[in-house]
């Protein structure tokens, strides 16, 4: 009977939870509309792989071979076109960023050429977007080099003589959209995870109902778990929503097994929470608790969880806070299992720490949850 | 037919108004602090983590191979500080697992064959095999492996005899001589095409969000209809209310400023009175967006999450992450619209390239006008509340 009072008692602050988030407009834009936007542009928006790039071509030369090297650049897929007179004229362009490279063949080019001699080329790239210089400088040697062998007479001989077959695995045409959609679903996930659930207990203080709270029986323990259960399904809702989307829209394979995926996402979703309701039981202010949620839950996952940024280049100190971040492990474990399958060796740890610190937050929210107005 | 009258603005009025704003801002010592410490934090902690650089990269290699050659392609592979670790498997079998638990960014397959294929001149594969959950850093890693093998190409005997064809004046090959030349950035560093953005980032979300936030906490707290009592017009209110964004912009820009240069190393080369034009207009325009979101919104988590919901996008598609232009074109001509994108073609221009006044002009003017835009919005919808 008493049992029955406990979690009839619990529905009730569920149910008033759940109220309070229907009716919420506010709600709907975070747990439905945002991670929507948010996958489109991460999905569309952010992209690593090169593109279509701009490059400008100084010929000086303008004999035979400068006019079929330049075609090639023209023909290339890599690459749009464009002549351009003289240096200065370069140089303006590169400053206002109209071209992202410069191919120059310099004046004697075909005349050295003729002779047997080495001809000259240089490449001039746009560094101040170091990803897209490199894209740049290895595109255009590659052009330069088998145009070298196909264009020059004996060309071939000029060929070294060790072959590189690369193979990416799991995503074989090494496109930047297959990995960075699982982990934007990690920045979503952390997002509704934290900065929601910062705000929640923070409000209740703020607006004074929490005093009410603590004239009601319900005891602590049933107040957390009626915070907890509402965003976690919340949360879980928009994870399926994310999955849907990605799997649809952006067509990233997946791979591993659908309760792997559930297992995995409550686990994170946990730790996520936890954080969330730390800051918000500790803070007791809304706009103190909503910042230090996004300093501390959403930038993190957004640039340390290895979701653009390369954890391993990172420098040792930062590659041990990333060690300590939820978000970090997630992102590994959804990449593996859109991409991969199920792989334990990866989600094992993974959930171990995961789940640790989740317990560990939500064992800390519990402690600090005292019935208490000067606590 | 209507005339346009601007609003007779009393400075004295608004400059009370702006002495409390700030107030309320500094003097709470938990608001003071988050003004303070996360931005500093953010640039330190990301100026270090954001790099699109590869380094620290483990490799696997199963040998197959009795011969030299790939012995000496594994022992330049350890030689370079790009690769950290070398591990050695025994068998196919052994691929899987280490590609799958990453214990490993590519593998390297040298056939039984490889030496003597390269000795005789015939030529010799390896198969690398690479990582595709993090292709990106695997592509770029397989590039210095790619130059590491082209050194070594060069010195096999197929090789020499292919440079001694191309030195030999008569009838060899001819040998093009192609130079790469980065510029306002010869080494490609990360850190000098992101710390300068982190600037317009930073900025951009601290004035949505504490320009933002002031009236809906107003509002909510029950302040705002005192507010409103007070002599001053709800124009000059609304003005008001943008200026501590702005400050505080304006303060984190300068120091944000100053850390780059000094503590990163990162040039800066062009007109310092373009960048703090550039970032006044900017932080004017952040404002302007926050308090439109700040009037539309009753709580301040509303507020909070609008600021976010604007604020993100805004950033993500201004090309401070990656360039706009390899976006699909919806999003190309919808960046137009975000006063970050134009913020940060400035910022990048003014540090790295010393960019030309006419081609800053046309993104300072836009930025202009996005800003006049949300200012007057934003001050008509207050009005329309108030």
């Amino acid at each position: 009977m008493l049992r029955n009072i406990w979690l009839r008692q619990l529905s009730a602050l569920v149910g008033k939870e759940f109220q309070q988030i229907v009716r919420d407009p506010s709600s709907y834009l975070v747990a439905g509309v945002l991670p929507f936007i948010f996958l489109l542009l991460f999905g569309y928006g952010i992209t690593l792989d090169a593109g279509v790039l701009r490059l400008g071509v100084l010929n000086q030369s303008g004999g035979r071979h400068s006019l079929s090297l330049a075609a090639d650049f023209a023909h290339s897929p890599w690459f749009a076109t464009r002549p351009v007179g003289n240096m200065a004229d370069a140089g303006r362009m590169m400053r206002d960023s109209v071209v992202q490279g410069i191919l120059v063949i310099q004046q004697d080019f075909d005349e050295q050429l003729e002779r047997g001699s080495a001809g000259a080329v240089q490449v001039l790239v746009d560094g101040s977007e170091p990803n897209t210089a490199q894209y740049i400088q290895n595109y255009s040697q590659g052009l330069i080099m088998s145009w070298q062998r196909t264009a020059l007479p004996d060309g071939v001989a000029a060929a070294l003589p060790i072959n590189i077959q690369p193979r990416f695995w799991y995503n074989p045409a090494a496109k930047s959209v297959q990995f960075l959609v699982p982990g934007a679903i990690t920045v979503i996930m952390t997002l509704i995870g934290t900065l929601l659930t910062s705000l929640v207990f923070a409000r209740e203080w703020e607006r004074g109902t929490m005093e009410a709270m603590f004239a009601t029986p319900v005891s602590c323990m049933q107040l957390l778990l009626g915070k907890l259960i509402p965003y976690f399904c919340m949360g879980m809702f928009s994870m399926a929503l994310c999955a849907v989307a990605a799997v649809t829209l952006f067509a990233v394979p997946f791979r591993g097994s659908l309760w792997v995926l559930v297992l995995l996402s409550s686990v994170f979703m946990l730790s996520a929470l936890g954080q969330g309701l730390l800051i918000s039981v500790t803070l007791r202010g809304q706009l103190v608790a909503a910042e230090a949620g996004l300093f501390s839950g959403f930038l993190p996952a957004l640039l340390l969880s290895g979701f653009v940024f390369d954890i391993n280049s990172m420098p040792p100190v930062l590659q041990a806070l990333t060690r300590l971040l939820p978000a970090s492990y997630f992102n590994t474990c959804l990449r593996t299992i859109f991409l991969t399958g199920d792989v334990w060796g990866v989600f094992g740890p993974s959930l171990l720490f995961m789940g640790l610190l989740a317990s560990v937050l939500l064992g800390l929210v519990y402690r600090n949850l005292v019935k208490r107005l000067d606590a | 037919m209507a005339r346009i009258t601007l609003p007779r603005l009393n400075l004295r009025r608004m400059a009370t108004i702006v002495r409390k704003e700030l107030l309320v801002l500094l003097c709470n010592k938990v608001s003071r602090m988050l003004i303070i410490v996360p931005p500093l934090m953010q640039i330190v902690v990301f100026g270090w983590a954001a790099t699109m650089e590869v380094r620290n990269v483990d490799v696997a290699v199963l040998n197959q191979d009795s011969g030299n050659w790939s012995r000496e392609i594994v022992r330049r592979l350890q030689g370079s500080h790009t690769f950290r670790s070398v591990t050695f498997l025994d068998g196919e079998a052994d691929i899987r697992p280490t590609i799958e638990r990453q214990k490993a960014l590519f593998v390297m397959v040298f056939d039984d064959e490889f030496s003597r294929r390269v000795d005789a001149g015939t030529p010799a594969q390896m198969q690398v095999i690479l990582d595709g959950r993090r292709s990106n850093a695997a592509q770029i890693a397989s590039y210095y492996l790619e130059t590491i093998v082209r050194g070594i190409g060069e010195s096999t005997p197929r090789g020499q005899l292919a440079l001694g064809a191309a030195t030999s004046a008569a009838g060899g090959a001819p040998k093009l001589d192609v130079r790469v030349r980065c510029w306002f950035n010869p080494n490609l560093e990360f850190q000098w095409f992101f710390l300068p953005n982190l600037i317009g980032m930073l900025g951009f979300m601290l004035g949505l969000v504490v320009t933002g936030l002031s009236v809906a906490r107003e509002r909510e707290v029950g302040t705002f209809d005192q507010l409103l009592v007070s002599p001053a017009t709800p124009t000059e209110i609304a003005l008001a209310k943008l200026v501590p964004g702005c400050l505080v912009g304006l303060v984190h820009g300068t120091i944000f400023l100053l850390i780059s240069v000094f503590g990163f190393g990162v040039p800066f080369s062009g007109s310092l009175v373009l960048l703090y034009v550039a970032m006044l207009v900017f932080a004017m325009a952040s404002g302007g967006v926050g308090l439109m979101v700040s009037s539309l919104s009753a709580t301040q988590q509303q507020a909070f999450l609008g600021a976010f919901t604007v604020g993100v996008p805004c950033i993500l598609i201004s090309g401070a992450v990656t360039p706009v232009i390899n976006m699909p074109p919806f999003l190309q001509y919808a960046s137009q619209l975000n006063p970050m994108r134009h913020f940060t073609t400035i910022v990048q221009g003014v540090f790295l390239k010393d960019i030309t006044v006419a081609a800053a002009a046309v993104s300072l003017g836009k930025i202009a006008c996005i800003s006049a835009v949300a200012v007057s919005v934003a001050v008509w919808m207050f009005k329309r509340k108030a």
